[in-house]
């Protein structure tokens, strides 16, 4: 079963994105896999404190994002292959580059500054152990 | 070695007690002041006595050659009611005053905690008024069967002790009071 | 459904209560606040009928009365348990007079919070006392839970337990009303918050819909609160401003 051991709710966003967002970001990092079940409702509501129909929301719209499969009295289940990993990270990326873009942009940088600097620092940092 | 089983059980005293008064209340002490007071209303009771015995000497004198105790002429003993007289006040004045144990047990579920809240919320509407005035009630009911009862007594003692020759009218006369 | 239509409760010539119309569907948990006097006790004493009041409480459509009231339950900082009895002689007594008292639900409870079951509750701490309280409303078998406060006297610790409880426990068609000064803590377990003030309802908001918004609960107090203060303070402005001409 999928683990929130880890999870600690934050003020400032919603809860319930929080959620989707450790699922995502488990999917990404492969703890997260196809056929992996999720806590039910009652049991992570009262894991993290947080009102069902948060986790209800949380549920939902990862269902409507075709990553899990939920059946009515029955567990909750992992459902991706691995075009969808793929598109989950493209998705991950993307918002977390959005920020980084929108910031270096309000600093003034042009794109080819950007560029420049972004490929040193890639040069700079160690190799990802994968 | 067989056990035979007590005619109340701990859990018939328990089903009782639930109905007397609040849960959790002891009646000990308002059962003691009630024993108190019964034993208060016999002992006035006893006036009743003392004037009785006053009325039975009346009836006599001794001779005085003889010396012997006989009835005196025309002897005639003053009718029950007056002796009896309020002998049985004691337990109609009981009767009422045991209904100051009301407020007494309505004020316990405002004790400590507010159990009143509990109390008011049970579908059984009855619990809260059965545990207000039951004992009471339970308390005056045996106050008036004493006084029933001393009375009844009282009477028979007259009408036996009593020689018939100074018994005015018939019996029922005798009890109206 | 639990429907409160234009209540008002007087205590002489005082208005505790102010056209309160609040409906409370099954299976929500809602968190009352307001400030001391705002009429949140009144409020839930009402549903309760334990005072008069002018208006309609509708219990699923029908007034509440002897025939329904074991649906609602109702646990106070005041505490309403008899402190003479045990854990268990509460457990016969509410047996008795409540046919949906849930005996399973008890044991699990009093194991939970580690309470003795055959001492007087006298003789418990008092967060042992405010445990045993919120575990009789639990129990009772009620469709609706009213709670004025459980949690005065408890710590931090004992609190999040508490949460962590309610979350756990409660059937997807049970509804808890949850008073509480406690606004942050809970913030996360309710699912619609209601605001008092003097008597009046001036704020009714479902947690979606504040995330939606991006508020917190508690700029949603303040701000439904502010709004009031903002015209006390402008008033005075005004009054100062004329002074001064």
């Amino acid at each position: 079963m999928i683990s929130f051991e880890h999870f600690q709710p934050q003020d400032g966003t919603p809860i319930y994105q929080q959620i989707i967002l450790h699922i995502k970001r488990g999917i990404v990092s492969g703890s997260v896999m196809a056929g992996d079940a999720l806590p039910s409702r009652r049991v992570l509501s009262t894991l993290l404190g947080v009102n069902p129909n948060t986790i209800q929301k949380a549920y939902h719209l990862l269902e409507e994002e075709h990553l899990i499969a939920s059946h009515a009295g029955a567990k909750s289940y992992i459902v991706i292959d691995n075009e969808t990993v793929a598109r989950i990270r493209r998705q991950l990326m993307e918002t977390e580059l959005r920020g980084t873009v929108r910031a270096l942009k309000q600093m003034g940088l042009s794109k080819e500054e950007a560029t420049t600097i972004i490929s040193s620092l890639w040069e700079e940092a160690p190799s990802s152990q994968t | 070695m067989r056990h035979t089983k007590p005619f109340l059980t701990e859990e018939t005293k328990e089903h009782l007690r639930g109905y007397l008064s609040p849960p959790g209340m002891s009646l000990s002490s308002e059962a003691g002041l009630f024993a108190t007071g019964i034993g208060a209303a016999f002992v006035y009771n006893l006036t009743y006595l003392s004037r009785y015995l006053e009325a039975y000497n009346a009836l006599f004198e001794t001779d005085t050659h003889t010396r012997v105790r006989v009835l005196r002429d025309g002897a005639v003993m003053p009718p029950f009611y007056t002796l009896f007289d309020n002998a049985w006040a004691g337990f109609l004045l009981l009767a009422v005053l045991v209904f100051v144990f009301v407020p007494f047990h309505y004020s316990f579920y405002h004790r400590e905690t507010k159990s009143i809240y509990v109390m008011k919320r049970l579908p059984n509407r009855y619990l809260l008024p059965t545990q207000c005035l039951s004992f009471s009630v339970l308390c005056a009911i045996i106050s008036l069967l004493c006084a029933a009862a001393v009375l009844l007594v009282s009477f028979l003692i007259y009408w036996l002790a009593t020689p018939d020759a100074c018994l005015s009218g018939g019996f029922f006369s005798q009890l109206f009071l | 459904m639990l429907e409160l239509k234009n209540v008002n409760k007087y205590y002489g010539h005082k208005r505790a209560l102010s056209d309160i119309t609040l409906s409370l569907p099954r299976g929500e948990i809602v968190g009352l606040f307001g400030e001391n006097g705002a009429g949140k006790t009144t409020l839930m004493k009402s549903i309760l009928a334990y005072h008069s009041f002018s208006g309609e409480i509708t219990l699923d459509g029908d007034p509440i009365t002897k025939n329904n009231i074991a649906k609602i339950s109702f646990a106070t900082s005041e505490h309403s348990f008899f402190s003479n009895l045990s854990a268990d002689a509460h457990k016969t007594f509410y047996q008795e007079h409540f046919p949906k008292f849930s005996e399973k639900r008890f044991v699990a409870l009093m194991d939970f919070f580690d309470l003795r079951h055959h001492t007087p509750l006298r003789s418990f701490s008092m967060g042992q006392k405010n445990q045993f309280e919120v575990i009789m409303a639990l129990c009772q078998g009620a469709d609706y839970i009213l709670m004025d406060e459980p949690f005065a006297g408890n710590d931090v610790f004992n609190r999040e337990d508490f949460y962590k409880v309610l979350l756990g426990i409660l059937e997807p068609n049970e509804t808890l009303l949850l008073s509480t000064h406690l606004i942050e803590e809970v913030s996360d377990i309710i699912g619609r918050a209601v605001l008092l003030k003097q008597g009046c309802i001036v704020g009714d908001i479902t947690t979606e819909a504040l995330e939606e918004s991006g508020k917190t609960l508690m700029d949603y107090i303040k701000e439904t609160h502010r709004y009031r203060s903002d015209r006390v303070s402008r008033a005075l402005n005004d009054l100062r401003g004329e002074d001064s001409q």
